[in-house]
């Protein structure tokens, strides 16, 4: 009931023990109030019950033990809310009673004062919960709450019954039954609650069949002798007082083997049954008054009791120090045992140890035992025994602490480590006669302390190894197999400047080339996934240049015994200097190969395929081969390129301008195996067959530093002439300074241009000779007359001079005749030869009307047969003209001639030519018009073209060799139709001061 | 017939080659005129047409070349004997002019025997022209006195038929056929029947050819009886 409403109080867990803990539990104040109500309720009424009839004092009041068992079971906050209760149950209890209202407040105040009294007191000293089972707590309960309250609030209840003049009795005497009524019933009343309130025995018990048999044992024998000795009335008065002590062996029984709970529930019994027994006049207390009665019951009781309280409390004291004092032995045991230690104490004189522990480092099972030292010295290895020894003895002799350390062979032939740390014990004689100490299986700290050592040996490698990596002018990196990098070396952050916790979880992308970032990132999960070596080219981010560096990345993965991945291992080199030397070769390249045009379209086109990746793996030496080797496929398509060029190309260096390379089209114009050629200069080859041409280069390259397009002349290794197109410019190669010199050979145009002008003169030659040809007809007449003439003269001047007298006028005359016609004929045949004449231009100067005059004379015989008449328009002030005169004697004749054929077809009065020289600007223009047929519109340029004729025997090539004439004569000539009928062909040529006719180039 | 001394005619624009000629022919014993142009000549009153002689003329000529005035003088009848000269050596020139029934084409320059020789044929061209024509206007004179009986009978005759197979072709007696065969003979004074058939034949061919010469020349042997006699 107690126990129930206390726990019913929601005490706080903390100020329980634990057994209290499981039981209290927050219960609503309402049931606790209401408990209370009903504790005190049925407290007063077994007050009442044993009430002595006469005496207003009941000889145990419980309602103030119980009030002040619950305040000290209970929260502190909660005792207001307990006295209220109470308080309605006393007014309740007393009301009911008849009993004025003063004094039931008045006993209230005296009561609620008691209690509180008594458990502030409790509270103050014993901190809660409050435990009968600490001598301690005991001796507080018994000084404070049961003689100091009921001592206190005595005062106040004798006030209070005197004040109402309840009793008769005395103040003192008043006060001294309150006294002692409440001194029992705090004592009797106030354990079982706390006990059974604080959740029954501190000591937790296991339910045992035997115990709960003795318990039940025990109640009832207790009862039974308690009801014989004082409720039963059996007792005389005769009998010995000694049977008063009988239920005293019960209650130490029960204080020795129940503890607090058994003490206070017996001590319970006992004094209800003898309370009882001596108001109902049973028992030993029946001498005397009531209240005399009383008072030594009162007393017994006490004297009882608190001793018993005292010695349960000491025996549960006892017991718990013997308990604990296994406990610790136990656990010291365990302690031992775990950590391989056992202590030994070895009896010197009988030379014999006892040891407790765990020593089965010595093969020893068991927690304790013996072991001689002989037995102990075979354990000990061999190697390690005369250390033993000497370390004993010399414990034992100059009392100086032992501690070695050995090693201890198994059973099974391994071999463990021990630490002995012991110290001598001396007798009275001052001899040692014990040693004591522990020994310690230290095989683990040593294998502890060797990891330890190799650990720190690995630290200090692993430290050694960050060195080296810092000190690596590449990143390294270091990941875990998922790919998760987790170690970047120093150079990643000196370089990349991220901060270190930026570049966990995948952070180091961002110092990465966006442009770059997913293609790396992307790579390095495929390689981590798949476990292939990482190799990728990115642009990583440089704080100290403020720019994106090329870098190339290789990570490695790292196996274990299965083939696992474990870690990765990677490094970044910087490429980005290889990667602008790429840049700036194909930038050279470029520019080296400017001079010609195919070979620039050509090399752009090798550049452009010139690959990009410079591998740089761990070693620079591979990086440089590569850098080599990518200069070298270069300069192998350059090599190429310069090898199968249609042009001549020769290098030379600058300062020797000895030749350091030359193509194949070099060696096969000039005649020379490279071989030959390079290391020697341009001279050493005799390639200037002039002195002047090589002046001429010279001067050149001199003035302007390169030469574009110069036509020389060169001469071959072998002697062959050679003329070419020379261009020639300053470059720089490998650090050099050279000249690229690209020859093209223009010999065979050149000579071609020769023959073409051959073959035109040839052309021209035959024009005239056809022209000639077209007039023989007219030429032989020309030369047949005078030749007639001539003979036909001479034969009659033969036949006259047979005559008798010789007519010498007429042989004069004849004479004459002859001399003119000769000179005629001879005049005709110069001419004709001139004509025939294939020789070169002559060009001097020329009065165009002697020209006109001499073509007349030579046609004149055919213009007559053809029934040409011949009209001239010759202007007199006409500039001079320089020009070949056999060629614009051509030029006239052939004109002439055309206008002849030109009007064959018209009758003999239409056949009218007219030739006309007139100056123009200033130049001379020949105009030769005929009334002839005229050109159709369409052919007035055609006409001049080879192969253009309306003849149907001509070839069509005598304007057209007209034209190419005039044209090296620096004029023009055209066709125009005239108005009424018939052609004109108009011949201009410039005047001759300013006009040096263009000569072919070859002077060869 | 009058015995005239032949005119060798000399036809050339080039005065030294004219003159040069002219020197030498004269210097050969003939008598030369010249001219410088066909046109001079055609101008020229020539003497009698009949007169004897032969042209000489430079076939290259301004205006009019010698070729044109020889087939000018042909139509009129004059200009039979003719010797070209040329500057050229022109073929075409050539064989149309002997085709024109030139004697010679000489080619200039010319030796003077050449020339000499050449004139030579010419003149006895001409002579022998004008014999020819002479003959031939005689026994045109003679056939004219034929009558067309005669004529008929003649033409038969010269065939060969006997009298009596004319006479049945004419549908006459053969006595008839006698007295006209007769008469033919007497008028053509033909000395046989032969010499009839002859020229019969020639005259056949003169009207033929259209002119004497050529294939319309007298037979070799020329007639019986000197036709020139009647002259």
């Amino acid at each position: 009931m107690t126990a129930r409403h206390a726990a019913h109080f929601g005490v706080g867990t903390t100020e329980l023990s634990a057994g209290a803990e499981r039981v209290q539990r927050r219960l609503p104040t309402i049931h606790a109030a209401f408990a209370i109500f009903i504790a005190y309720y049925i407290g007063a009424k077994i007050g009442f019950v044993l009430t002595p009839s006469p005496t207003p004092v009941s000889t145990l009041w419980p309602p103030n033990a119980i009030l002040l068992g619950v305040l000290l079971v209970a929260r502190t906050r909660a005792w207001p809310v307990v006295l209220l209760s109470a308080f309605l149950a006393h007014l309740t209890i007393e009301l009911q009673s008849g009993i004025p209202l003063g004094m039931v407040l008045g006993w209230f105040v005296s009561n609620a004062a008691e209690a509180l009294i008594g458990a502030a007191l409790m509270r103050r000293v014993i901190e809660p919960p409050v435990r009968f089972d600490a001598v301690r707590h005991v001796g507080a309960f018994i000084i404070c709450a049961v003689l100091i309250a009921p001592f206190l609030s005595s005062f106040l209840d004798a006030a209070f019954v005197a004040l109402n003049d309840w009793s008769e009795q005395g103040y003192w005497e008043v006060w001294s039954a309150r006294f002692f009524s409440n001194v029992i019933a705090i004592l009797m009343i106030v354990p079982p609650i706390i006990v059974w309130g604080t959740g029954g025995a501190t000591e937790r018990r296991p339910f045992s069949f035997a115990r709960a048999l003795e318990a039940t044992l025990l109640v009832t024998a207790l009862l039974y002798v308690c009801t014989v000795v004082f409720a039963a009335g059996l007792w005389r008065s005769e009998m010995n007082p000694a049977w008063l002590y009988a239920p005293l062996p019960l209650l130490l029984w029960a204080a020795v083997r129940f503890g607090p709970a058994g003490t206070s529930m017996c001590l319970l019994i006992f004094a209800l049954t003898s309370i009882w027994g001596a108001i109902h006049g049973r028992g030993p207390f029946t001498d005397g008054a009531m209240a005399q009665r009383v008072l030594s019951l009162q007393l017994f009781l006490i004297v009882i009791a608190v001793p018993l309280l005292a010695l349960t409390a000491v025996v549960r004291e006892l017991s718990r120090a013997g308990a604990s004092a296994r406990n610790v032995a136990g656990k010291l045991n365990l302690t031992l045992t775990a950590a391989k230690i056992f202590s030994w104490d070895w009896d010197v004189g009988r030379n014999r140890a006892t040891w407790a522990g765990c020593a089965r480092l010595f093969g020893l099972d068991g927690d304790e035992g013996e072991i001689t030292l002989d037995r102990y010295f075979e354990l000990v290895a061999p190697d390690d025994r005369r250390a033993v020894e000497a370390s004993i003895t010399r414990c034992i002799d100059f009392d100086e602490p032992l501690e070695m350390e050995y090693r201890v062979t198994q059973p099974d032939g391994s071999e463990r480590w021990a630490l002995t740390k012991g110290s001598p014990v001396r007798g009275r004689t001052g001899r040692v006669v014990h040693l004591i100490g522990v020994t310690v299986d230290i095989t683990d700290r040593r294998m502890v302390e060797a990891l330890a050592q190799e650990e720190v040996l690995l630290r200090e490698s692993e430290a050694r190894l960050r060195e080296l990596a810092d000190a690596m002018p590449q990143i390294v990196y270091a990941a875990d197999a998922s790919g998760e990098i987790d170690y970047f070396n120093r150079q990643w952050y000196a370089i990349t400047d991220c901060a270190p916790a930026a570049a966990a979880h995948e952070g180091w992308a961002a110092m990465i080339h966006p442009a770059d970032r997913t293609a790396c990132v992307d790579a390095w999960h495929e390689s981590v996934t798949l476990g292939r070596p990482y190799e990728h080219e990115g642009r990583f981010w440089s704080a100290g240049t403020r720019s994106y560096r090329w870098h190339l990345t290789r990570a490695l993965p790292v196996r274990d015994e299965s083939g696992a991945i474990v870690r990765w291992y990677g490094t970044a080199t910087d490429i980005d200097d290889q990667k602008h030397i790429e840049r700036e070769l194909r930038i050279k390249e470029a520019e080296l190969l400017a001079s010609s045009g195919q070979l620039e379209r050509r090399v752009a086109d090798r550049t452009r395929e010139l690959s990009a990746a410079n591998r740089t793996l761990r070693d620079e030496i591979r990086i440089r081969h590569r850098t080599e080797k990518a200069l070298r496929a270069s300069e192998e398509r350059f090599a190429q390129a310069f090898r199968a060029s249609p042009d001549a190309i020769a290098i030379t260096r600058h300062a020797d301008g000895r030749i350091i390379e030359v193509n194949e089209r070099w060696e096969e114009l000039f005649e020379s195996r490279r071989d030959d050629a390079i290391g020697k200069t341009l001279d050493e080859l005799h390639m200037f067959a002039d002195p002047r041409e090589r002046r001429r280069i010279v001067q050149a390259m001199g003035s302007h530093g390169f030469i574009k397009d110069l036509e020389v002349s060169l001469c071959s290794c072998k002697g062959t002439e050679i003329r070419g197109v020379v261009s020639a410019e300053r470059v720089e190669m490998a650090g050099e300074r050279c000249v690229v010199a690209t020859v093209r050979d223009i010999t065979a145009r050149r000579r071609a241009e020769h023959e073409i002008e051959v073959q035109r003169r040839e052309l021209a030659h035959l024009g005239r000779v056809a022209l000639l040809g077209e007039l023989s007809g007219a030429l032989a007449h020309e030369l047949n007359q005078p030749l007639t003439a001539i003979l036909a003269n001479a034969r009659a001047a033969q036949r006259m001079m047979l005559r008798d007298p010789l007519d010498t006028a007429e042989l004069r005359a004849i004479m004459d005749d002859i001399v003119a016609d000769d000179r005629r004929a001879g005049a005709v045949i110069s001419r004709v030869r001139g004509l025939i004449r294939k020789g070169e231009a002559e060009p001097q100067l020329i009065v165009s009307n002697d020209v006109v005059g001499d073509v007349l004379d030579l046609t004149r015989s055919d213009l007559i047969q053809r029934g040409v008449t011949i009209e001239t328009r010759l202007s007199a002030s006409l500039p001079l003209v320089y020009a070949d005169r056999v060629q614009m004697q051509q030029v006239v004749l052939n004109l002439m001639v055309n206008a002849c054929e030109a009007m064959a077809t018209m009758p003999l009065a239409e056949r009218t030519l007219l030739i006309a020289t007139d100056r123009v600007g200033d130049g001379v223009e020949i105009t030769v018009t005929d009334r002839g047929v005229g050109i159709p519109g369409p052919s007035l340029e055609s006409v001049f073209e080879p192969f253009v004729t309306s003849k149907p025997h001509g070839l069509g090539l005598g304007l057209a060799i007209c034209r190419s004439i005039v044209d090296s004569m620096d004029g023009r000539m055209w066709a125009t139709n005239n108005e009424d009928r018939g052609a004109t062909f108009h011949v201009r040529l410039p005047a001759a001061p300013s006009a040096i006719p263009a000569l072919s180039g070859m002077t060869a | 017939m009058s015995q005239e001394l032949p005119i060798i005619t000399v036809v050339d624009d080039d005065d030294s080659v004219r003159r040069a000629l002219s020197r030498l022919l004269s210097a050969s014993g003939y008598t030369v005129r010249t001219f410088a142009s066909a046109r001079e000549l055609l101008a020229d009153p020539s003497p009698d047409p009949d007169s004897p002689g032969c042209l000489l003329l430079d076939v290259r000529m301004p205006e009019l070349d010698g070729l044109e005035l020889q087939s000018i003088l042909k139509g009129a009848g004059t200009g039979t004997a003719v010797v070209f000269m040329t500057g050229h050596g022109d073929v075409q020139t050539g064989v149309k002019a002997m085709k024109s029934g030139a004697v010679d084409f000489l080619l200039k320059p010319f030796s003077d025997e050449e020339l000499l020789d050449a004139v030579n044929r010419a003149l006895a061209l001409d002579a022998e022209t004008r014999a020819e024509r002479r003959d031939l206007n005689e026994l045109t004179r003679r056939a004219a006195k034929l009558t067309p009986r005669e004529r008929e009978v003649g033409a038969l005759v010269v065939t060969g038929r006997l009298n009596k197979q004319i006479a049945a072709a004419l549908g006459t007696s053969e006595k008839t056929i006698k007295v006209h065969r007769a008469r033919v003979m007497a008028k053509m004074r033909a000395t046989s029947l032969a010499d009839l058939v002859r020229m019969m034949e020639y005259l056949d061919r003169v009207r033929a050819v259209g002119s004497p010469g050529g294939s319309a020349s007298p037979p070799p042997g020329g007639f019986s009886g000197d036709l020139r006699a009647t002259v």
